[in-house]
C-alpha cells in the first residue's frame, strides 16, 4: 500500500466521521459493575442465609474476615483492571490495578492462613477433594451476571488486547461472585476458607476466559 | 479528537493527517521497509477512527495514540512471524528448475542432476493441497502473472 493510498484512507475516514457517543467514565462503569455484584450477593445472603451462625464472621482477624477482605479488593482491583485494559492508553493502571488485587488476595490468604494456623485447626485437611467443588460452582455461577457486565462494558469501548480483557474480567467477576458464595458457604473445614476460597477467582480466570473472549469478539463485531 | 467524535469530518481529517508523521516516525524506528511502515500506518488509522468514541478529552491524548500504534505494530509482527513459520523458501537450485531461461541454466535444464531436481520438486508439489499446488505451478513454473494464473483456474474452478 502507498503513501496515496494513506492519503485516500484518512480522506475515507474524514468522510466516515459520524457522531459517535464518548464511552463513560471508568469510574462509572466500575460503580455499577460493583452495584451488581453487591444486589447478587445480597440476593444470595437473602436467599441461602449467612454462613453457619455463630462463627465469629466480623471478629477482627477471623479468617472469614480477611478472605472477605480480600475477594472484595481482588474483585474491585480486578474489574478496575478490566475496565482499563479496554481503554487504549490505561495499560499500566491496569497493570498496576491487577498487581493490587493480587497482592491483597495474597495478603488476605497469608493472614487467615496464619489466623487458622493460630486456631488450633491447622490438624485438619487444607483440600478435602470433592465437597470443595459446589463452592467452586457456586462462585462460577453468582459471577456470571458481573463477567457478563463487565465484558459488555468492555466491548463498548476499545479493548486492544481482547484475550487479556478476557482473562481479567473472568478473574475479577469470580472474586466477586467468591465473595457472595464465601458469604453463605456451609462447606466444613477452616483451612476451605483459606484455601479454596482464595483459588476462586483463579479457577474462574481459566475456566470463564475463552466464553467471555468469544463474547467480547461477538459484540465487538 | 473531541471535534471528531462530534461528527466534524474536516477537523477530524486534519487531526488524522496530523498524527500520520508522528506514528510513521514511530513505526519506522521499530519496523524495516517502507511498504510494511506503510501498512502498519493505515491500520493504526482505520483503529483510531473504530476506537475514537474510547477517547476522553480530560485524558491526554498522546498515550491513546501510541497504545493503538504498539497494538497494531505488535499484530503486524505477530502475523509476519506466523507467516514466515508457515512458509518456506525454494531453495536455490529447486528456483533455478522452475526458471530454466534463467543464465547458465540451459545446460543444467537436460543433465542427470536436473532431473533428481524434478522429482524433488514433484515430491514437494505432491504435498501441497491441490489449490495451493495449482497456485505454484501456474505462477511459479508456468511463469503466468496473477492476473493470467487467476484467469487459468478461474474455469476450473467455477462450479
Amino acid at each position: 500500500m502507498s503513501r496515496d493510498r494513506t492519503d485516500a484512507v484518512i480522506a475515507a475516514l474524514g468522510r466516515d466521521a459520524r457522531p459517535v457517543r464518548r464511552i463513560p467514565p471508568l469510574r462509572r462503569q466500575l460503580a455499577t459493575v460493583l452495584l451488581l455484584a453487591a444486589a447478587v450477593a445480597v440476593v444470595v445472603v437473602a436467599g441461602l442465609g449467612l454462613r453457619a451462625p455463630g462463627l465469629p464472621l466480623l471478629q477482627l482477624g477471623s479468617p472469614f474476615l480477611w478472605m472477605a477482605l480480600g475477594l472484595a479488593a481482588a474483585g474491585v482491583a480486578g474489574a478496575t483492571s478490566a475496565l482499563a485494559f479496554a481503554r487504549p492508553g490505561r495499560e499500566a493502571e491496569a497493570w498496576r490495578a491487577l498487581a493490587l488485587g493480587l497482592a491483597a488476595l495474597g495478603l488476605a490468604g497469608l493472614a487467615s492462613a496464619y489466623a487458622v494456623a493460630g486456631s488450633g485447626a491447622s490438624s485438619e485437611p487444607i483440600w478435602r477433594g470433592a465437597p470443595e467443588l459446589p463452592c467452586i460452582i457456586a462462585s462460577l455461577v453468582f459471577s456470571l451476571p458481573a463477567a457478563l457486565l463487565v465484558t459488555r462494558l468492555a466491548s463498548r469501548a476499545a479493548p486492544l488486547q481482547r484475550g487479556r480483557t478476557a482473562f481479567v474480567s473472568a478473574g475479577s467477576a469470580t472474586a466477586l461472585g467468591a465473595l457472595a458464595a464465601h458469604l453463605i458457604c456451609r462447606t466444613p473445614g477452616e483451612w476451605h476458607v483459606v484455601v479454596t476460597h482464595a483459588l476462586e477467582p483463579f479457577v474462574g480466570a481459566l475456566l470463564l476466559a475463552a466464553p467471555l473472549y468469544a463474547l467480547l469478539r461477538w459484540w465487538r463485531r | 479528537m473531541a471535534a471528531a467524535q462530534e461528527g466534524d469530518g474536516q477537523r477530524y481529517e486534519a487531526l488524522l493527517h496530523e498524527v500520520r508523521p508522528v506514528v510513521q516516525a514511530y513505526v519506522r524506528k521499530r519496523l524495516p521497509g517502507d511498504a510494511a511502515v506503510e501498512d502498519v500506518v493505515q491500520t493504526v488509522l482505520l483503529l483510531i477512527h473504530r476506537a475514537r468514541h474510547s477517547y476522553r478529552a480530560e485524558r491526554p491524548f498522546e498515550p491513546w495514540l501510541f497504545a493503538i500504534a504498539k497494538n497494531a505494530l505488535r499484530d503486524h509482527q505477530r502475523r509476519g512471524g506466523r507467516r514466515a513459520r508457515r512458509e518456506e523458501t525454494l531453495r536455490d537450485d529447486l528456483r533455478r528448475h522452475a526458471d530454466p531461461d534463467a543464465p547458465g541454466d540451459r545446460a543444467r535444464s537436460a543433465s542427470p542432476e536436473s532431473g533428481a531436481i524434478a522429482r524433488e520438486l514433484e515430491r514437494a508439489l505432491a504435498k501441497l493441497p491441490a489449490s495451493q499446488r495449482e497456485a505454484v505451478t501456474l505462477l511459479h513454473l508456468e511463469g503466468l502473472s496473477v492476473d493470467e494464473a487467476r484467469s487459468a483456474s478461474a474455469p476450473r474452478a467455477a462450479p
